[in-house]
């Protein structure tokens, strides 16, 4: 340790007259010399596993552009079978929250406990607000057959998956061949989004239950900034995730 | 950025006994956020209106070019990139570089994989007529005959769609004309189908198509019933 840092924590005794364990401060831990040590490994650290969330979604993404350059009509029929608007709104919605999230942070470094309370508990809100969107767009999926892989065709309930008696999918019988495939990278792309989200709100949970405690101040935000940096890539994922299956308008090259 | 000059420079080189080794943290301002928001939600509307505007396969490039903008003021602002580490930058850039890595491999690998050959519903290289290795063969296709559809590598005069049992020597010649297998290849691939021709008498079935109808004689694929008759009007 340096004297100039061992001159400093003395002075901090002095300062803040806070029980420490050794001479840190309690949210310093003891493997590293300063706080500013700590912070930037601790955002090394999260972008690192964020980099690597990237390419882990990155798998299904070329997946998709595969299946899409081979079946480009049943994407675009599978894709018109999505209610446009819902999804429309749930990108605002999930935009919103990471606005909050940004906010969130903002006020934890300018150590306003309230103030990050609020806006924790407003993106938590609105990813609860996420799933039942993503729920309400599920049900009409499952109901109309609209399923994955050998599933497609089959009405079924969505909290038994058992197939609901008597019903038969018109929707699904008048689709190209070949859209289950849409709906199979559809249901794994915003299943596997939607279990960020649901991670995302375990966290923020947390991350709130911490702030009450008063784990936080101007000198240490670090938990709210990381967390943020998760909800953020989730709200990314999601941004490229909308327009590739709501928005396909292209119908393939034999048709259009 | 004109919310720049409002944003709250707080950066609390007081505030702690650890002076300069205290995090140091860039305070944007409620202003900029909220432009950023607006932004967000601006490319959404715009992304949604564009989709309703038939552009062909330039849908998809407008599409990606506006998720990546909004992908990018994601990052830089709410994310902090602006006033982080670089080497946090550097971490998205090499994930987003390999990310590339991946896709350009892929695709290159499915893209090139040979040609649909019409006659087999297999593919096929185009220089040799062999068959492709990893060659894909589309099941439903298959059954139903040379449809034509799904493959932009296909070249142009194969995708004619043909009945299967109603092929003629005129209507296979533009598809063997693009496939141009060799002799060897089709020598090979022939002999155990007709085994009542020898393998080289094979060669001039096709008075028009002197590069064999025949010519990935595959002989599971449904499509090759077509094959024989031709071939026995020419002992």
């Amino acid at each position: 340790m340096t004297e100039a840092t061992a001159a400093a924590e003395n002075e901090h005794e002095h300062a803040e007259g806070e029980e420490h364990h050794g001479d840190h401060p309690k949210w310093l831990q003891h493997h590293w010399d300063t706080p500013a040590q700590q912070f930037d490994a601790a955002k090394i650290g999260m972008w690192a596993f964020l980099g690597q969330e990237l390419l882990f979604f990155s798998g299904l993404f070329v997946a998709y552009a595969i299946y899409r350059t081979w079946y480009g009509d049943a994407f675009a029929a599978g894709s018109h079978e999505l209610s446009r608007p819902l999804g429309t709104i749930n990108t605002c919605v999930l935009l919103f929250s990471s606005l909050t999230a940004a906010l969130a942070v903002r006020s934890s470094q300018l150590g306003k406990k309230n103030e990050t309370t609020v806006l924790i508990l407003l993106t938590i809100a609105c990813a609860f607000a996420f799933l039942c969107i993503k729920y309400m767009e599920y049900h009409v999926k499952f109901e109309h057959g609209l399923l994955p892989g050998s599933f497609f065709g089959t009405p079924r309930d969505i909290l038994t998956f058992a197939p609901i008696p008597g019903a038969t999918s018109e929707h699904a019988a008048a689709l190209p061949p070949h859209t289950h495939a849409f709906f199979s990278l559809y249901f794994v792309m915003t299943g596997l989004h939607a279990i960020h989200v649901i991670i995302g709100i375990g966290v923020w949970i947390w991350i709130l239950r911490r702030n009450l405690r008063g784990d936080f101040s101007r000198r240490y935000f670090t938990p709210v900034d990381v967390t943020a940096l998760y909800w953020h890539l989730v709200d990314l994922v999601w941004i490229y995730l909308f327009p590739m299956l709501y928005l396909i308008d292209y119908v393939g090259p034999h048709k259009g | 950025m004109s919310e720049h000059d409002t944003a709250v420079h707080d950066h609390a080189h007081d505030d702690g006994p650890y002076g300069e080794a205290e995090v140091h943290a860039h305070i944007g301002s409620y202003r900029a956020y909220f432009a950023v928001f607006m932004g967000l939600i601006f490319f959404t509307l715009l992304t949604v209106g564009v989709a309703g505007i038939h552009l062909g396969r330039a849908n998809l490039a407008v599409a990606v070019i506006i998720a990546s903008l909004k992908a990018a003021l994601v990052c830089t602002f709410f994310m902090h990139l602006k006033d982080d580490n670089k080497f946090n930058s550097l971490i998205l850039i090499a994930a987003i570089t390999f990310i590339g890595v991946f896709f350009a491999l892929t695709l290159n690998d499915v893209d090139y994989r040979g040609a649909l050959d019409t006659q087999s519903g297999t593919r096929v290289f185009l220089q040799s007529g062999a068959d492709a290795p990893g060659s894909w063969v589309d099941p439903i296709k298959h059954e139903e005959g040379p449809a034509g559809e799904g493959s932009k590598v296909e070249p142009a005069p194969t995708t004619t769609s043909t009945g299967s049992a109603q092929v003629t020597p005129e209507s296979t010649a533009p598809a063997m004309s693009a496939a141009t297998p060799t002799e060897t290849a089709t020598a090979q691939s022939a002999a155990p189908m007709q085994s009542a021709a020898p393998t080289q008498s094979a060669a001039p079935v096709h008075s028009a198509a002197p590069a064999h109808s025949s010519a990935p004689a595959h002989s599971a694929a449904p499509a090759h019933s077509a094959a024989p008759p031709p071939s026995a009007a020419h002992p």
